[in-house]
């Protein structure tokens, strides 16, 4: 099989890296609208037989069309905001699809207290007929979070006969070794948008609703070495799946661990408008304050930097659900240290985790064991063979279930 | 007299245009700067219009600038810092007199907790002698703050034969109605500047010393009805002129600012991210300085709708501790302005107009022969009690306070 990996970031680098060395995959191709962004993806990886690098406007349909001649399976490893494009190239050059989110932005006009009738990710589910119609897939929201916790999810609904609750969290200890800045682990750009410009989606008596940006916040317990920290409700994809997808389920929400002082500052830029995506006129030229932002932090892929991170990175759900008259709280999570994934892979954990589960699922395709057609979130999978893939492929999961009140 | 003020549009500017066009001193004020629209806003906001007279001058175009300066008597600087050598360089090609109400803080930064040899104002003051050879004065740092503290600072320190230490305390207390965001009531980028991005200069210990941004905090009681509120130290002139002007074995010295606590945040945020630098950088193919990019996103100082619904008073002074005798003082001189006040008169809050007005007054002074002094020098250095009876005459108020110290 052939793959073609749009977007050569930390994340798509890592997928490349990880599939280049599997028997199934014949080619990767890294593309990226800096050439020399995609070169350096290649460079990283020890040596990279199969792997070949090429520019791409993500923005270009043509442009990507030209590029996915012959390939099988293309990755979506850029920003959101090019989804569409890339989606419609893959559907009008015959080509498979797969992504790791979806554009969240473009409900920035949906706040909190209105009431909500669609999602962003609607706009992808709804091409579903003519992707069957194509015979093809397009496997959406496949890393780790929104991804792997959706799959957990199911795994924990499947045993229940009821689910009331899905509580996906995302925890990190971590801090960067004589580092102080602003940070972000992924997508600087993507943090923002999620975490500060959207008022965050969640699933709430069965229905969706948002609630103020950064205004709601619980700690919560993650198992060792994190431990018990803050997470603020965000925008996040799984709100906009999990809760109507999964049985009877009431509450859906997302919640993201982040300092007091990072939610404060995220804050005040907000107030202050730095988190727009819309242009402004800055002496007689155009400029996109969020661009200003992002371009100021460091990259996630700079090694400086992530070479320092200490601490560790889970990835979890907690589904409260009944399984005849007993009531149950079922936990499944994985964990990894950025120090053992900087030894190993030179990247950050929330990279890794993000890349491996994508990867897995990419190997199942080509191997047949995911085979359905259409457009759908990982929930809709049977979960049994895509655990046991995550267990021996590198994506270690553990559980804990019991029995509450 | 012919006056031409740089930099007009703005919020001191053009308070000054009009306090201006109210003296019969002046017979032509030239309202320069870059933007006609508010040039022409200034303009008629002057009482006495008539004499008033807009120019298009680029502040950072010397040869541009001398031929708009040509024939001005003085040329009053209300542009930002970065300009003020190259509208000194004009002014004394032109040979016209010079008035600013401020320095370009950012030439120097030194590393903070070292001894500081040299300050932003040499720049400026090294050129004594050139203007002396012309005839000419530049009176730099009018305003209130620096400006009216300086020559407060003087006054008091005439009256004693040693001083020991010098606090120039500046405190806003005031809220806009229905407003929750954020608005700086002068340049952003001068706040943003003295506030966040620089060391801020400390004289002690009878030396300069600088200090991290936001490092340093006391609480002033500051006269009613402002009251007591936090005061932080940043960068400013007064700290590279009066100790040194003063002398008298003058050994502590800090300028200290009310800022909210809201703002101290925002500040450290911005710092933080990086906004607050100078240096281009590329956004996504875009060239631009972060801290444009700041102003941008806030409110301009003029803005009517948010200066007309600002309530509440400023209090600008000094205290000087120093001994007359064998008796230790500490005396205090002060002006208050309420921005509703301000508003009602002259279309601004009290924050241009507590800077404008001792600048005005300073070039009436001049203008009436007043001020004899030539060459480059601070408030300070002149003698300060015609000064101070002038502010009184032409209604700058000033209140004192002086009480015994054991």
């Amino acid at each position: 099989m052939k793959v073609l990996i749009l977007g050569s970031g930390a994340v798509g680098t890592e997928i490349g890296d990880i599939l280049r060395k599997q028997k199934e995959i014949d080619e990767v191709v890294m593309a990226d609208l800096h050439i020399e962004i995609a070169n350096k993806a290649v460079k990283k990886m020890e040596s990279p037989k199969k792997v070949t690098s090429t520019a791409m406007n993500a923005n270009n349909v043509e442009d990507m069309k030209k590029g996915m001649k012959g390939v099988d399976f293309a990755i979506n490893a850029t920003l959101p905001r090019f989804f569409l494009k890339i989606m419609k190239a893959c559907l009008e050059s015959g080509t498979n699809y797969m992504d790791m989110a979806t554009d969240l932005g473009v409900a920035r006009e949906q706040k909190a207290g209105q009431k909500i009738d669609t999602v962003p990710i609607d706009m992808q589910l709804e091409q579903d007929q003519k992707w069957k119609d194509a015979g093809l897939s397009a496997l959406l929201c496949w890393g780790a979070e929104p991804g792997a916790v959706n799959v957990f999810t199911r795994y924990a609904a499947d045993q229940m006969d009821s689910v009331e609750k899905i509580l996906v969290r995302d925890g990190d200890d971590s801090y960067i070794e004589g580092y102080d800045g602003f940070v972000s682990y992924w997508s600087p750009d993507t943090l923002i948008e999620e975490c500060a410009d959207m008022d965050a989606l969640i699933w709430t008596a069965g229905h969706f609703e948002r609630v103020p940006s950064l205004s709601k916040s619980e700690m919560w317990e993650f198992p060792d070495p994190v431990g018990r920290i803050k997470v603020w409700m965000v925008d996040h994809e799984e709100s906009s799946t999990l809760g109507r997808f999964i049985k009877g389920c009431k509450e859906c929400n997302f919640g993201l661990a982040l300092s007091d002082e990072v939610a404060d500052m995220m804050r005040m830029m907000k107030k202050m408008g730095f988190v727009s995506p819309i242009p402004i006129n800055v002496k007689g030229v155009k400029v996109v304050p969020r661009d200003v932002v992002t371009a100021l932090m460091p990259s996630p892929t700079d090694p400086h930097l992530m070479s320092k991170i200490r601490g560790s990175g889970c990835a979890s759900v907690t589904v409260i659900g009944k399984k005849g008259e007993k009531r149950y709280s079922h936990f499944i999570y994985n964990i990894m240290s950025h120090e053992e994934c900087w030894e190993k892979y030179k990247t950050n954990a929330t990279a890794v985790q993000t890349a491996t589960p994508p990867a897995i699922a990419t190997v199942l395709f080509a191997r047949g064991a995911i085979s359905r057609k259409g457009v759908y979130p990982p929930e809709m999978l049977e979960p049994e063979p895509i655990m046991k893939a995550f267990s021996e492929m590198g994506f270690p999961w553990h559980e804990v279930k019991k029995e509450i009140k | 007299m012919k006056i031409v003020i740089v930099g007009a549009g703005g919020g001191v500017g053009s308070v000054m245009a009009d306090w201006l066009s109210r003296q019969k001193d002046f017979d032509q004020i030239v309202l320069a700067g870059r933007k006609k629209d508010t040039l022409k806003k200034a303009l008629d906001n002057m009482k006495g219009k008539e004499r008033g007279k807009i120019a298009i001058v680029d502040a950072n175009n010397i040869a541009d600038m001398k031929k708009c300066f040509k024939g001005a008597d003085m040329v009053v600087n209300s542009t930002l810092p970065r300009y003020f050598l190259k509208i000194m360089k004009a002014s004394l090609g032109a040979g016209a007199n010079y008035i600013d109400m401020a320095t370009d803080l950012a030439v120097i930064n030194d590393t903070p907790f070292q001894k500081v040899k040299r300050v932003p104002l040499d720049l400026q003051l090294d050129q004594d002698k050139q203007w002396k050879k012309e005839d000419l004065a530049a009176m730099l740092c009018w305003g209130v703050d620096p400006g009216a503290v300086n020559v407060f600072t003087r006054y008091i320190a005439d009256g004693m034969n040693k001083v020991d230490e010098i606090k120039i305390r500046d405190g806003d207390k005031s809220i806009i109605e229905g407003f929750d965001g954020f608005y700086s009531p002068w340049s952003p980028d001068t706040l943003i500047e003295e506030v966040a991005y620089m060391n801020s200069l400390i004289w002690t210990d009878g030396h300069w010393e600088r200090r991290p941004p936001l490092t340093v905090s006391e609480e002033w009681e500051f006269p009613k009805p402002v009251g007591k509120m936090k005061v932080w130290l940043v960068d400013h002139e007064e700290t590279q002129s009066l100790p040194r002007f003063i002398g008298k074995g003058c050994k502590e010295m800090s300028f200290m600012i009310h800022l909210d606590d809201e703002w101290i945040e925002v500040t450290r945020a911005l710092k933080k991210v990086g906004l607050v630098d100078c240096k281009p950088v590329n956004a996504r193919g875009v060239k631009v300085v972060p801290r444009d990019v700041i102003t941008a996103c806030m409110l301009s100082p003029v803005d009517p709708k948010m200066q007309s619904k600002t309530k509440g008073n400023i209090s600008v002074g000094a205290a000087v501790i120093g001994y007359k005798g064998d008796k230790k003082y500490m005396h205090y001189i002060w002006n208050t302005m309420s921005h509703q006040q301000c508003w009602r008169s002259y279309k601004a809050t009290a924050t241009p107009t507590q800077v404008a007005i001792p600048t005005a007054i300073a070039v009436t002074l001049y203008a009436q022969g007043k001020i004899k002094e030539r060459g480059v020098f601070p408030p300070e250095a002149l003698d300060p009690k015609p000064i101070m009876r002038a502010f009184t005459k032409y209604g700058f108020k000033w209140e004192q306070m002086k009480k015994r110290i054991e």
